[in-house]
């Protein structure tokens, strides 16, 4: 199996992230609330590579433990969206009957808000802890999942080897997640990764809200909101997050093409 | 003959994939008279499709004419420039595709589908293009055509949207009528219907037409030359009557035989074990209520049907499309519900008020492509039977999938590829071994050799005999090929809208049918026969109108 370019591309932005993340920690000799108000604003330098900001902390540092929390909160919160959402997705569509109608009623009345003000009304109920941000992302994102798994579900339902599955007297259950569900992989490929990039997106603009991972914690988003102050005096502080941001969007994106192309049983035979 | 005589010329036309060196047309002569009809005829992969869309200038991404000519109206179309090629697209050639209901655009009503051509190209005023559509409305035999302009394609059947189409493609009188399998997706009843309306709204015009067909049988009664190609090369070319004649070539004979009636069935002695019953079974479907405060009706599919199906023995359902045999055959599997009657399979009863599967009976689809899973391989297909609800040892397993698998003639170097690195005829070997595996005591095959190639379903009727006499199942066949059931069936039942019309052995009622719908049936399908000093001749069964 070849790699195309974008997937390379894709994937090396990631080990990027990963590396500034992993090696941030281990090599940094700053800690992440670290002060130091005797070199605020910093450019930056050999000592600090990323610089500082307004309390003298310094930036790479914060990029890199930040990314852990980016990372941490948007993986498990697209993790329970997905559980969530393929299973009530494909017992929708395979079961239908009230059990259909009940499930798009709910994931209906869900996408019915704009995401953000249903993040922010979560948010505001739970209040700004890490679980909290999990459980509004994921409440927020399962219905997108719920309804493409439904749709493909559907769509695969009507191919005979769903019948034939049934004939040989698999149960429900078995044909469902041992002959549809593998056959949907492509458009859960393409909807899991889109969601993934929004939840990251999501995680920064709640955090850049003040609503995330509450502070001092260093959060891609609360430091984009940390630096607006101050992008006349030191617009790095601006730039490396914003940096961190994009890579880590742009690499998952790619890296969720190339899966698609992957399990594409005809693309994949092709080249 | 000089090449300007002739309408077109193809010269020792080849055409190559970029990726490959092997041709897939393969040093391709031929021509074509004006107002004639030239036949081509091959099995799926012989190249019968992309050398009649090199005409069109319409290959495939990667296709490429290596070597060759091809003249139209003595010009070679090579030296057209892209806009030339366009301009001659529906003007002078049009075509019509496999699929109506694909090849018409279903949000547009048909008077517009129909006018778009003419209006397009400027050549028609909107009234002259509208009576223009109405004149061939009825010459393709469409009553009422101003009530059909209005309509969607959905409305309409496939046969009328094919119909439609044949219009559409003459609407500016081409000269040349490329026809690529234009009735392979249609009912037998109406294929032939549509085959001779669209010869003779060509004949009109004076068009010529080149038919692309995988059935020799069908065609070779209305052409006046026929190609046979296989794998890319030209295999035998000359007029349709001398062909039938006297076929030169080996192949050209192999696909005359396989269209050829056989020998009926036998009842074989001793077969009274009854596998499956059916005791005036009515299938009701709900229509679906606009608002939930409406009454519950439903439409009934079928009406009162019964049969029984003994031990070893072919049982044919024969009907088209609608008549309810499919239905028949899913209440049979426990996969439909039914409102009436009684069903039993090997004595068991089964239940109709809601779904119940019975693995003794089991089912051989129509279109193997669909009926596996994409991503299980051969082996795991044909063994996962055998690993329902039990605990069968893993040696047990791998001996009972290899005898199956030898059984339908798939070789070891198959077993791990997955289906869509299968040809047709191997997939559906796949289906059936999967069918068989746990020795059902009623197979139903619903159109099991409709998708194949007219070889390769030989083969699979062939096999499947085999393999009846070997495990001794009882068959329940539902077809519309009247062809294939003739073969296969020892008795045969035909439905009509719902209901059973005829039923009794397979010889008495194609020699002698009793109902006018039987008739129709058996007058519509041309009948291959071959005699030791004339060859093959094509005719239609003839039935007195006397009896009932």
């Amino acid at each position: 199996m070849k790699l195309r370019p974008n997937a390379i591309i894709g994937i090396a932005g990631l080990g990027l992230v990963a590396i500034v993340a992993i090696g941030g920690v281990l090599v940094s000799p700053y800690q992440a609330m670290e002060t130091n108000f005797l070199n605020r604003f910093a450019t930056p330098s050999a000592s600090h590579w990323f610089g500082t900001d307004e309390y003298g902390r310094d930036v790479f540092t914060r990029v890199a433990v930040g990314s852990f929390i980016t990372l941490r909160v948007s993986l498990a919160a697209v993790a329970l969206a997905i559980v969530a959402g393929t299973v009530t997705g494909a017992m929708a569509a395979y079961f239908g009957g009230w059990l259909d109608r009940a499930a798009m009623l709910v994931s209906d009345s869900i996408m019915a808000f704009p995401s953000l003000l249903l993040l922010l009304g979560i948010m505001a109920a739970l209040g700004p802890n890490e679980w909290g941000v999990i459980l509004a992302l994921a409440i927020a994102y399962t219905p997108p999942i719920t309804r493409v798994v439904r749709s493909a579900v559907i769509a695969a339902l009507a191919r005979e080897y769903v019948t034939s599955s049934q004939l040989i007297g698999n149960g429900d259950l078995t044909t469902l997640f041992r002959h549809v569900l593998p056959n949907c992989i492509t458009p859960f490929i393409v909807i899991a990764t889109s969601v993934f990039t929004a939840a990251v997106l999501s995680e920064a603009a709640l955090s850049f809200l003040g609503l995330g991972v509450p502070p001092p914690a260093p959060s891609w988003g609360s430091m984009l909101a940390d630096s607006r102050n101050y992008l006349g005096i030191n617009p790095w502080m601006a730039i490396f997050p914003g940096i961190a941001i994009t890579v880590t969007l742009l690499s998952i994106n790619l890296v969720g093409d190339a899966l698609r192309d992957r399990f594409d049983l005809r693309m994949a035979g092709g080249d | 003959m000089t090449a300007g005589s002739r309408l077109l010329d193809i010269r020792e036309l080849t055409i190559a994939f970029e990726t490959s060196d092997s041709p897939v047309v393969d040093n391709v002569s031929v021509s074509l008279e004006t107002g004639k009809v030239l036949a081509i005829v091959g099995e799926s992969g012989s190249g019968k499709t992309l050398l009649a869309r090199s005409i069109m200038g319409l290959l495939p991404p990667g296709a490429i004419a290596r070597s060759g000519e091809i003249h139209f109206v003595g010009q070679d179309l090579a030296t057209l420039s892209p806009q030339g090629v366009r301009m001659m697209r529906g003007d002078q050639i049009s075509m019509v595709f496999q699929e109506p209901l694909v090849s018409l655009n279903p949000v547009v009503r048909i008077d517009r589908q129909l006018t778009e051509a003419g209006l397009e190209r400027g050549v028609m005023s909107r009234p002259a293009a509208y009576a223009r559509a109405i004149e061939l409305l009825e010459r393709v035999a469409i009553s009422s055509p101003e009530a059909i302009m209005r309509r969607f394609p959905h409305e309409l059947s496939g046969g009328m949207c094919q119909r439609i189409m044949i219009a559409a493609a003459m609407m500016l009188k081409p000269r040349l009528l490329i026809a690529d399998e234009p009735t392979t997706a249609l009912d037998c009843t109406v294929q032939q219907e549509v085959l001779r309306v669209m010869l003779e709204a060509a004949r009109v015009d004076n068009t010529a037409v080149l038919l692309i067909s995988h059935d020799l049988g069908l065609v070779a009664g209305y052409a006046d030359d026929v190609l046979v190609m296989k794998a890319g090369r030209q295999v035998e070319y000359q007029p349709a009557a001398d062909l039938l004649a006297n076929p030169a070539a080996a192949y050209t004979r192999e696909l005359l035989a396989a269209a050829t009636v056989a020998q009926s069935a036998q009842a074989k002695p001793g077969a009274e074990h009854t596998v499956c019953t059916v005791e005036h079974v009515s299938i009701d479907y709900p229509v679906r209520r606009d608002w939930p405060w409406q009454p519950r009706t439903s439409k009934r599919a079928v009406a009162d049907v019964s049969l029984d199906v003994r031990r070893g023995e072919t049982v044919a359902l024969v009907g088209e499309s609608g008549s309810g045999k499919s239905s028949v055959g899913k209440a049979i599997l426990g996969l439909t519900a039914f409102s009436q009657g009684r069903i039993r399979i090997d004595g068991e009863l089964i239940a109709g008020d809601k779904p119940h599967i019975n693995t003794r009976a089991q089912c051989i689809f129509q279109n193997p492509y669909a009926a596996l899973s994409p991503r299980k391989t051969v082996w795991q297909a044909v063994a996962e039977p055998l690993q329902v609800g039990r605990r069968l040892d893993a040696e047990t397993v791998t001996a009972r999938t290899r005898e199956m698998l030898e059984d339908v003639g798939l070789v070891a170097q198959l077993y791990q590829r997955l289906p869509h690195e299968l040809s047709g005829g191997q997939r559906q070997r796949v289906c059936i071994a999967r069918a068989l595996i746990n020795r059902p005591r009623l197979v139903v095959a619903d159109e099991p050799v409709s998708a194949l190639d007219v070889t390769i379903q030989a083969q699979v009727l062939e096999l499947l005999g085999r393999l009846q006499s070997k495990y001794g199942f009882g068959c329940l066949f539902i077809s519309h090929d009247l062809g294939v059931v003739e073969t296969v069936s020892t008795r045969v039942i035909v439905m009509h809208n719902g209901q059973v019309v005829e039923r009794g052995d397979t010889a008495d009622v194609f020699a002698n049918p009793q109902h006018a719908y039987t008739r129709r049936l058996l007058t519509a399908m041309p009948v291959l026969q071959f005699q030791a000093d004339l060859g093959y001749r094509i005719s239609h069964r003839q039935f007195s109108e006397a009896t009932r």
